[in-house]
């Protein structure tokens, strides 16, 4: 089964109850509406499963917007996020995305 | 002479919209772009065209951490140094370039021998102690990982109250939990002076003059004499502006600078000053460098709670549309001093505030002190009660000595209750010995007593040492 790898650092898992790692199947991450329709699932999709399914508390400490918090850095399979689109980077299976908070105290 | 065309215009217009902040560089023109020192395919986007990959960025911090210690001629010592350890990221990459500078070729590696610190300040928030034993326990795990035979210390907060020497090692034995080093009655004394302070600003404050003092008061018992701290540039650019906002400008160069040595016991050096937070999260990730996130005072709050979360988001708000924020507030940092800056170095007890060892800002001399600018805001508001104020009347009246507005309903003037033109930290005589930013902090703690043993004690001696002066004065030469 195609799936997702979620990694949290830096004081962000605090915020999904203290899980460091998540394992995702990669047609969980865009509803059920996606996986007929054939859609390209990306960043954004992941970050609307995570609120939804994940996120334990304090939405506002880990999203601004649609968007991942400034402060937050994203890395997809060792590489920084802007250098692979950002948020419409279209996710592959297998791929690991770990997000470490920079802010002091997490 | 100059003309202007329609078609000028409009590709003014152009470029305009081109240079919308964060807007600048497209994240579609910058994926895949090779790394600018090597050209192999670029790991880490850091500002405008710097991209580098994982090997020339752990290469880059390393030899930032380099140049630092060259530059103060730290590198060349064979001392023993205290470095201060959270767990964090930035302490673990701390750790990570300290490694990689002690270890390699023998032409060029540092002799220095690092002792690493680990305060744990769960007390500072009630946290139980089986909890802070299992954050210990983790913390010296990830220190014990980086494969060095480094010594481990490991103090908590509350050991600030004892008087004794304090025991700061453990018999590491992996897979048992460590004991932290406590003390009921320390822990005790250290919660009633938490819960005096109302604000969360100064409960951070606080948390943050013990953990330096608990810092130097290790120092002192090791007898070492370097201690290294791991602030990245993010953090300094914060601050940076935090410090401001409370009043603490005139330690802006201690606070912000590679090296602080105005404590003849202790210097602190900052190794990581010019790495950003970005650069280190990707560093420990190359590396493979384990941190280990522990609660802390701010962990989890809200971001208006304290002046330090609020500036936080402010600073990262916009970083995130203007890439060079943080650089640029560094930048202008580096380049402030106080204005009487060349009384700094004299040894002069009384030009230092006793709690934070920081220049006095209290001088009537010296008028762009927050006090000074507290005083005369007040005076102002006291006055336009009454009626129109001229504000250059108000500001020769200062300049001339006089500092109340005359009142005397309120009492204006008097010298026991202060009046309405004085601050509410101006009006605690016994602390004339402190600085604007600790009067404050005396002001939200409200009783003195509640403070370690040895800051209260010193700020008696210090005292009486003064009276005795002025009582000899007239006999010296």
């Amino acid at each position: 089964m195609a799936v997702i790898h979620v990694e949290f650092a830096g004081g962000v898992e605090l915020l999904f109850d203290n899980v460091k790692k998540l394992t995702i199947p990669l047609e969980c991450v865009g509803g059920d509406t996606a996986s007929k329709e054939n859609k390209i699932l990306t960043i954004k999709d992941l970050l609307q499963r995570l609120r939804q399914s994940y996120l334990k508390q304090r939405p506002e400490l880990f999203l601004q917007g649609d968007s991942i918090k400034p402060g937050i850095l994203v890395v997809i399979n060792d590489c920084d996020w802007e250098l692979m689109g950002g948020p419409d980077y279209a996710l592959a299976p297998g791929d690991t995305v770990v997000f470490i908070s920079t802010l002091h105290g997490g | 002479m100059c003309q202007v065309e329609e078609e000028d215009l409009e590709k003014v217009a152009a470029s305009e919209a081109l240079a919308i902040p964060g807007e600048s560089l497209k994240i579609s023109d910058i994926s895949e772009r090779p790394c600018i020192k090597c050209g192999a395919p670029a790991a880490i986007h850091l500002r405008d065209e710097d991209f580098k990959c994982g090997a020339c960025l752990v290469a880059s911090v390393n030899q930032k951490f380099r140049i630092v210690l060259a530059k103060y001629k730290i590198s060349s010592s064979k001392e023993r140094v205290l470095v201060a350890f959270s767990g964090g990221p930035a302490s673990s990459a701390l750790l990570g370039t300290l490694r990689h500078a002690t270890s390699g070729s023998i032409y060029s590696r540092l002799f220095l021998v690092p002792v690493i610190l680990y305060i744990d300040e769960g007390a500072s928030f009630e946290l139980p102690l089986e909890e802070r034993k299992k954050h210990l326990t983790s913390v010296m795990e990830a220190a014990d990982s980086s494969g060095s035979a480094w010594l481990l210390l490991h103090s908590s907060l509350e050991m600030v109250f004892s008087s004794e020497p304090m025991q700061l090692t453990s018999e590491f034995v992996g897979g048992t939990a460590l004991d932290v080093h406590t003390d009921t009655h320390c822990i005790e004394r250290l919660g009633k002076l938490m819960r005096s302070v109302k604000t969360q600003t100064g409960k951070e404050e606080i948390a943050k003059l013990l953990r330096t003092t608990l810092m130097r008061k290790i120092a002192r018992q090791l007898s070492i004499s370097t201690l290294f701290l791991g602030d990245s540039v993010d953090r300094l650019a914060v601050q940076l502006i935090t410090n401001t906002a409370l009043g603490k400008g005139k330690r802006l160069p201690l606070d912000l600078g590679y090296l602080d040595a105005h404590d003849p016991i202790c210097t602190i050096v900052r190794p990581l000053k010019d790495v950003t937070k970005k650069e280190i999260a990707m560093f420990n990730a190359v590396s493979e460098i384990r941190s280990v996130e522990v609660p802390v005072i701010q962990s989890v709050g809200d971001t208006r709670a304290s002046v330090y979360s609020f500036t936080e988001k402010f600073v990262f708000d916009l970083q995130a549309g203007f890439p060079q924020t943080v650089t640029t507030l560094c930048k202008t940092g580096d380049k402030l001093c106080s204005v009487t800056a060349g009384k700094i170095g004299k040894k002069a007890e009384d030009d230092f505030c006793e709690f934070c060892l920081g220049p006095m800002d209290s001088s009537e001399k010296d008028s762009c002190t927050a006090e000074n600018s507290i005083a005369l805001s007040l005076r102002l508001s006291a006055l336009l009660k009454k009626g129109p104020v001229d504000l250059e009347d108000v500001m020769s009246e200062r300049r001339s000595g006089i500092s109340s507005c005359g009142s005397k309903d309120v009492g204006c003037g008097d010298t026991e209750t202060g009046g309405c033109c004085q601050s509410k930290e101006k009006k605690q005589p016994e602390c004339d010995r402190l600085c604007y930013s600790c009067r404050w902090m005396m002001a939200e703690l409200g009783d003195r007593t509640l403070l370690p043993d040895d800051l209260a004690s010193e700020l008696d001696q210090r005292g009486r040492r003064n009276k005795m002066r002025e009582s000899i004065k007239e006999f010296l030469l």
